[in-house]
């Protein structure tokens, strides 16, 4: 049986599948959206810190590119007034002059330092020691970022020719102010921008120009400038990280502005961002937990009970409580698992329908019988008695193979409707197979249901106007009496129809002598060989009275069995037997071996005595049987028309045609055949014609009393006379008187044997037996 | 002064006048025309002893009037300002630094210029103004046509020719060479291009003035 584990067990559960399928999605998605999130917003936080930077660097250009300008047109404003024009044009003789004014002009512009230069480049004034001597300052009055390097130092250097005529073509002196790169970089762009910003030139070699980080700082950006790029990068201060962000400055390949942040302040956001993202999963995968819980029990719970209720089903229960609400699948596999029990209950009762009942005559058959037996049985006060009927009909088989089939289980029907119309309402009839009934009778007598059961046969039954005369016999038991259990009654039961039919009572109230008797029947069948064996089989042979001579020149053999325990083993009982199990045939044989050396023995002591021995329909079908008789002949040098091979009629009538093929070659072999218990059976005239037999023997039942009765007479005459007509001869059995010898002589009688003559005697009675009535005969003969 | 050379000025002196032709043409071969061309003769005995003919550099719809005037060392030049707007006329030129504040009509006197070389004009007031005062120790000078011929009447004599413009691309804007005494026709190529033909810059308005 396949045992459904419906249990709690977690693992393998429908419910904690669905919880894992939910949870593992859950945080297969939150992972999925932690990482992509993360993903997103360092993009994001990276692109944000780029324009951030980008947004810096534009924010310095835009400041040094003003500081440009600023110096560029006030330094034109500058050399256009008369009166630098004027301290110029007197430069030489008076430089003082021409120093004041321009170191004023220069803290208007907030320039760091200013040169004046005259027509031939040389140095007019200055306001520092940068010596501009020799320096063409043309380039630095370009509009832009115009740088000047000198000694590692660079300056932000933008110039002014001054003319004194605006449109002399002839420039008359150089106007230059600059500022320090160091000077341009600081703390303002910090408040601008949020970063610490730095100017560098990358390229080789790549420097610093200017930073607003602290200057051990600056020295570490500035190891670092040869790796880094244009855009978003990072470099390291000691352990901290620090992010980058490189833009040129417009107008000069080589220069760019590089604003620095921690990296910590660049993507404080994002982490938290990642943690509050954190925290919304978490309370997403307990929501989607509870969920799953839920999910899971509604689907799990009507799987549950039809689990339950397949169980109940399994167990042969009736499973009502199937789940009525559900998904669809759940109340189509309710409906199924209803459809199914109905189905299994409707099909239960068909099959104990024809387990337990006969379809023939719509009574309970044996199981039906069986089970109501112990039913009752097991439900019995103590003080109730039952009793069990077993009906058998007498020679069912032999109105079966007369009348037909079908007519045969029409008298079947009507016996168990007779049975059922002579019986009380609580009575319970029943067929258990074949020709055989049963009856339960409960609280009455047991003599009392024979009775009445008997009565059901006393009319005949009628069908389609065929009126038959049926007899029954019946073996009754009784519960608790003789046994306790449905199976020992019926054993029970059946040992007293046995003793029935061979009673031909009407009824056979079971004891346990019967079954003693039974056993012992039992017993002898096991030992039958061994008897065999070790000479508990003997002959004994009863003399045939020939009544034209009034000789005995025949002898019938006769077995009989001294059992060691038993004693005499009447043929009857281990014979029919001894048929059923086969054995017979090696019970002939040994009749046949000792008849015949007997008959050998009797010859050469003198007697000449021809035997007959009893065969059965078993042997007529043993087809060795006519070479074994014809070896024991030759082996003993007998005649074949000394044996007599008597057949019973009933035993020709089996099989006549098989029957009929073996009594053929016997008669070729001039064995004489002998028809037993002649009358007794339904032979037809025609087949007995066909018959290769010899002798007729006519029954004792007819013999015994014909002296008084003039039926008898009439039938024994009647046999004879067709006999004669037949060309056959007469044995009569069951001679008991003389009346009877000399009746049979004047009807023309062949031979006769019986008490009269003698009783069958054993072999050593046999010729002192045989010696003493010659003796007497020719005593009679001589008186 | 030596004997010989007072001697050789009394010859020139008893030389009759003759007709200089200079022909200025630029690197390209062009004419330039507006040029300065004068003779200084080796000999300053042999100048006359007139007195120099005065100029007039006027100032006209906010332009000097003429753009180049050329007069002789120590000549007088008025500075009369015929707009109805004021000027401030100055030079901070070696040859001569002056300054003329604010007026308006005749009311300026006339300077005496006694350096030779160029005088720049200016106009503190009107950037775009600028003008040139050429002054040259001769009386012998003039300035070429449109076909950059200039004819100059004077004695024969030995003579140092000079050629000043504001756009040749030479120091001080002078080319110089001697002239012996029997050469008449002089052409003048420049070395160099012309500069260029006005400074641009964005203060000042333009107008065709060279």
């Amino acid at each position: 049986m396949t045992t459904i584990d419906a249990g709690p067990r977690f693992g393998n559960s429908l419910r904690s599948r669905i919880l894992y399928l939910f949870i593992a999605t859950i945080v297969v998605v939150a992972a999925l959206t932690l990482f992509l999130a993360r993903e997103a917003a360092y993009q994001h936080s990276t692109e944000q810190l780029g324009v951030h930077q980008l947004a810096a660097s534009r924010v310095v250009a835009d400041r040094l590119e003003t500081r440009s300008k600023l110096l560029h047109s006030g330094l034109r404003d500058i050399s256009r007034s008369f009166s630098v024009k004027e301290l110029v044009a007197s430069g030489r003789e008076d430089p003082q002059s021409l120093s004041a004014a321009m170191e004023n002009y220069r803290s208007r512009l907030g320039a760091d330092f200013f040169v004046v230069l005259d027509d031939r480049a040389s140095t007019l004034v200055s306001s520092s020691n940068i010596d501009l001597q020799g320096v063409d300052p043309a380039p630095y009055a370009a509009e832009g970022l115009t740088w000047f390097d000198l000694e590692g130092d660079h300056f932000l250097l933008k110039a002014a020719p001054l003319r004194f005529a605006e449109r002399s073509r002839r420039v008359n002196a150089w106007l230059l102010m600059g500022h320090r790169s160091v000077s341009l970089i600081n703390e303002d762009l910090v408040a601008f921008t949020g970063m610490q910003i730095s100017l560098a030139r990358l390229g080789n070699p790549s420097a610093i120009w200017g930073s607003t980080l602290v200057p051990a700082e600056s020295a570490l950006l500035e190891s670092q400038l040869a790796g880094l790029s244009t855009g978003v990068g990072e470099v390291h201060f000691g352990e901290d990280r620090i992010i980058t962000g490189v833009y040129p400055l417009a107008g000069d390949s080589n220069l760019y502005t590089v604003a620095t942040l921690p990296h910590s302040e660049a993507y404080l956001n994002y982490q938290t961002l990642l943690i509050n993202l954190g925290i919304v999963l978490l309370v997403a995968v307990a929501l989607a937990f509870l969920a799953a819980m839920r999910v899971s029990g509604q689907i799990t719970r009507p799987i549950s009970m039809l689990v339950a209720a397949a169980k109940r089903i399994s167990l042969g229960l009736d499973a009502a409580d199937l789940p009525e609400q559900g998904t669809r699948e759940v109340l189509m596999l309710s409906k199924a698992v209803r459809d199914m029990q109905d189905g299994i209950r409707d099909r239960e009762r068909e099959i104990n329908r024809l387990a337990y009942h006969d379809g023939l005559c719509a009574i309970p058959n044996r199981n039906g019988f069986v089970s109501h037996l112990s039913s009752l049985l097991e439900a019995r006060r103590d003080d109730e008695q039952i009793s069990v009927a077993l009906l058998d009909v007498d020679r069912f088989k032999e109105i079966n193979d007369t009348v037909g089939h079908d007519t045969g289980d029409r008298l079947l029907v009507l016996i168990a409707e007779r049975l059922n119309s002579h019986t009380r309402g609580d009575d319970f009839v029943a067929r258990l197979g074949g020709d055989e009934f049963a009856v339960i009778y409960r609280n009455g007598r047991s003599s009392e249901l024979g009775e009445s059961l008997a009565r059901a046969f006393e009319v005949p039954f009628s069908i389609d106007g065929l009126v038959l005369d049926v007899d029954a016999s019946m073996g009754i038991v009784r519960a608790p009496e003789h046994a306790t259990n449905a199976i020992g009654l019926l054993q029970l039961a059946d040992i007293a129809l046995y003793a029935c039919k061979a009673s031909h009572d009407d009824f056979v109230i079971y004891s346990p002598s019967l079954n003693r008797h039974s056993v012992k029947r039992l017993k002898l069948m096991a030992e039958l060989k061994e008897a065999l064996n070790s000479g508990q089989l003997t002959l004994h042979f009863q003399p045939k009275l020939s009544l034209a001579s009034a000789t005995v020149n025949s002898v019938e053999c006769l077995l009989r069995w001294e059992h060691p325990q038993y004693g005499f083993v009447p043929p009857d009982e281990f014979i029919e037997l001894a048929e059923q199990t086969g054995a017979i045939r090696q019970v002939t044989r040994w009749v046949l071996q000792s008849a015949l050396e007997q008959q050998a023995q009797w010859r050469a002591q003198g007697v000449s005595l021809a035997v007959a021995v009893n065969i059965s329909a078993v042997d007529l079908t043993d087809m060795s049987l006519p070479a074994y008789v014809g070896e024991l002949q030759s082996r003993f040098a007998l005649s074949p028309g000394d044996l007599t091979l008597e057949i019973t009629e009933s035993a020709v009538m089996k099989d006549p045609e098989s029957a009929l093929l073996a009594l053929k070659t016997l008669d070729r072999m001039g064995v004489v055949l002998s028809i037993d218990d002649f009358g007794t059976g339904f032979s037809s005239m025609a087949q007995l014609k066909q018959m290769p037999v010899k002798e007729l023997k006519i029954d004792k039942a007819f013999v015994l009393s014909m002296a008084s009765n003039r039926d008898d007479q009439i039938m024994v005459r009647t046999l004879i006379s067709l006999a004669d007509n037949l060309g056959l001869e007469t044995v009569a059995e069951g001679l008991e008187d003389a009346a009877s010898q000399r009746m049979l002589q004047s009807m023309g009688c062949t031979r006769a044997q019986g008490y009269h003559v003698s009783k069958p005697l054993p072999a050593e009675e046999f010729l002192p037996w045989l010696r003493q009535r010659q003796a007497k005969l020719r005593v009679a003969a001589s008186a | 002064m030596t004997l010989l050379s007072l001697l050789l000025a009394a010859m020139a002196g008893a030389a009759r006048s003759a007709e200089f032709t200079v022909d200025v043409l630029d690197v390209d071969g062009a004419p330039l025309p507006g040029a300065v061309v004068f003779l200084e003769p080796h000999d300053p005995a042999s100048l006359a002893d007139a007195s120099p003919a005065p100029g007039v550099m006027d100032q006209v719809e906010s332009q000097f009037m003429p753009h180049i005037l050329v007069v002789q060392r120590g000549a007088a030049v008025a500075f009369p300002n015929s707009d109805s707007i004021k000027h401030h006329v100055f030079s901070f030129s070696p040859a001569k630094s002056f300054e003329i504040k604010l007026y308006k009509g005749e009311r300026a006197e006339p300077l005496i210029f006694e350096e030779r070389g160029e005088v720049e004009l200016g106009c503190n007031v009107h950037d775009w103004m600028l003008g040139y005062i050429y002054v040259v120790d001769s009386p012998f000078f003039s300035r070429t046509d449109e076909d950059g011929r200039s004819r100059i009447e004077a004695p024969s004599t030995e003579y140092t020719l000079g050629v000043w413009h504001p756009r040749i691309d030479a120091p001080d804007s002078l080319l110089t060479q001697s002239v012996n005494p029997d050469v008449r026709d002089v052409r003048i190529t420049l070395k160099n291009p012309l500069l260029s033909e006005y400074v641009p810059s964005e203060a000042v308005e333009f107008d065709d003035y060279d």
